[in-house]
């Protein structure tokens, strides 16, 4: 049975969870600096804790903690989300009126997921930026893999109207 | 109609992510030209992405459970104990750097023990001619250095429950005792997880029941097990089965203040089965050397006794 308790095993589950874990709580509270301290909390939590949390789910542990900390510290401010895109370097396209168009699509597309319903946020941007699958979203949210897609579901189709609508303004 | 229609619907895009539609929701998407405005969305959001974790994220939660790591030194090796309350790690170290500190001693009269709450309202147990000592920042340190023989009753420091799905985890707590001399240590753990670590070498975990001692002489480490939930020594007597002689008279002379002197020549791998009282040491003598057929002479010297085995 692996501890939790153990430091190189506690070690293992920061590496392993401690990014995820922070970017979630940036997708949820659009502060990165409160992302950061709810993090760290929540990772002395379960080192507090070490002993009573089976290390099979320390993960679970670690999300549930965090969320009720987050609720207990803040109300639910509109956010505003912002990433660094990797956009650019990927387009081979030379044209800089198409380039420029992207750049705007992209912001606008941010502009977009701030304005999303934060639980269909969350799962969208944790499945295309962290790369978890949608059960191992359901595992840390403690939701259904069908309640996941459903909210996956919802995200494109909120993007896609707002990309619409952005259309009509030929963006 | 219209609702079995939207159901079906719920998941079309994610399922369009995982490249699970059927022929004819594809061919829908893509008249619709859905299937572009998806990809771009799609292609865009994947280019995102979050900086890294400060640098001193972890250095920050190490910290933070030093703090609260609740450490305890003792004399003369390092160990510790780890359990579910606020991380009760304890460390024993050789060192003891504090000047002023307040004492429990344990009483004059053989056998008896004192119980004692600490100013943090953990219990301890210290027999006679046994002591713990703390100093004025022990709240925030959390450091003891004991000699001879003392059980730690380390309480939670919670309350503090977590709800999870598959049912409640409470914190507890952890008991143990420590029974040391200038090169024996002896820790049997009662509840909750123990960490012993003598100085230099590898960690050792202890769960409820087992017990670890580490011979410093002849570096011999050893482990064993215990059906009892508490020391026997609280209610004033000891046993020992098939226990090596070795650890018998290690053993007696913190239980005692004894000091026994031997010819290298007698056979410490002896075993020894037995029982004896804390409240008379000559009784206890009896009782263990004379089922072994070893002589032995008492002396008094400097207010302890001094035993010759022969």
């Amino acid at each position: 049975m692996s501890l939790v308790c153990e430091e190189q095993n506690f070690q293992v589950l920061f590496k392993t969870h401690a990014r995820p874990l922070r970017n979630f709580l940036y997708y949820r509270s659009g502060d990165l600096k409160l992302s950061e301290d709810l993090c760290q909390e929540a990772m002395i939590k379960l080192w507090e804790n070490c002993s009573d949390v089976v290390y099979e789910k320390a993960k679970s542990f670690l999300y549930t903690v965090s969320m009720r900390l987050f609720l207990n510290t803040r109300r639910h401010d509109k956010v505003k989300l912002r990433f660094a895109s990797e956009m650019a370097n990927s387009l081979n396209e030379q044209d800089p009126s198409y380039l420029l168009r992207e750049k705007e699509f992209g912001i606008q597309l941010q502009n977009a997921i701030s304005d999303m319903p934060e639980g269909q946020r969350e799962v969208f941007l944790m499945n295309r930026i962290d790369k978890m699958s949608y059960a191992e979203i359901a595992e840390v949210l403690d939701l259904s893999v069908k309640a996941i897609e459903k909210r996956m579901h919802l995200a494109l189709s909120f993007l896609k109207e707002r990309v619409k609508e952005l259309k009509e303004h030929k963006i | 109609m219209e609702d079995n229609y939207e159901n079906n619907n719920e998941t079309l895009y994610s399922r369009w992510l995982e490249g699970k539609l059927t022929e004819e929701e594809k061919k829908q998407l893509l008249e619709s030209g859905d299937d572009a405005v998806l990809k771009r969305i799609v292609a865009h959001s994947d280019s995102w992405t979050m900086p890294d974790l400060s640098e001193d994220l972890y250095t920050n939660i190490s910290e933070k459970r030093g703090k609260q790591t609740r450490v305890i030194k003792f004399n003369p090796f390092v160990f510790g104990s780890i359990a579910a309350a606020l991380a009760l790690v304890m460390f024993l170290s050789y060192q003891l750097f504090f000047d002023q500190h307040e004492e429990v001693l344990g009483s004059a009269k053989q056998g008896e023990i004192n119980h004692s709450v600490l100013p943090d309202g953990n219990h301890v147990h210290v027999l006679s001619n046994s002591s713990l000592s703390y100093a004025d920042d022990f709240l925030t340190k959390k450091e003891v250095e004991s000699k001879g023989l003392v059980y730690f009753d380390i309480i939670k420091k919670g309350p503090f429950t977590v709800h999870t799905e598959i049912g409640d985890v409470a914190v507890k707590g952890t008991r143990f005792d420590v029974l040391n001399t200038d090169s024996y240590l002896a820790i049997t753990c009662y509840e909750g997880l123990v960490e012993c670590k003598p100085k230099g070498g590898e960690a050792y975990l202890l769960t409820p029941g087992k017990s670890f001692s580490f011979d410093k002489i002849h570096n011999v480490i050893e482990f064993d097990s215990v059906k009892a939930s508490e020391p026997e020594w609280l209610k004033g007597a000891q046993s020992f089965r098939g226990e090596s002689l070795k650890a018998v008279l290690e053993t007696m002379e913190v239980q005692f203040a004894l000091q026994f002197v031997y010819q290298e020549t007698l056979n410490l791998n002896r075993n020894y089965s037995g029982k004896y009282y804390l409240n008379d040491a000559n009784q206890a003598l009896e009782s263990v050397f004379t089922p072994l057929g070893i002589k032995y002479a008492i002396e008094e010297k400097d207010g302890k006794k001094i035993v010759s085995l022969q």
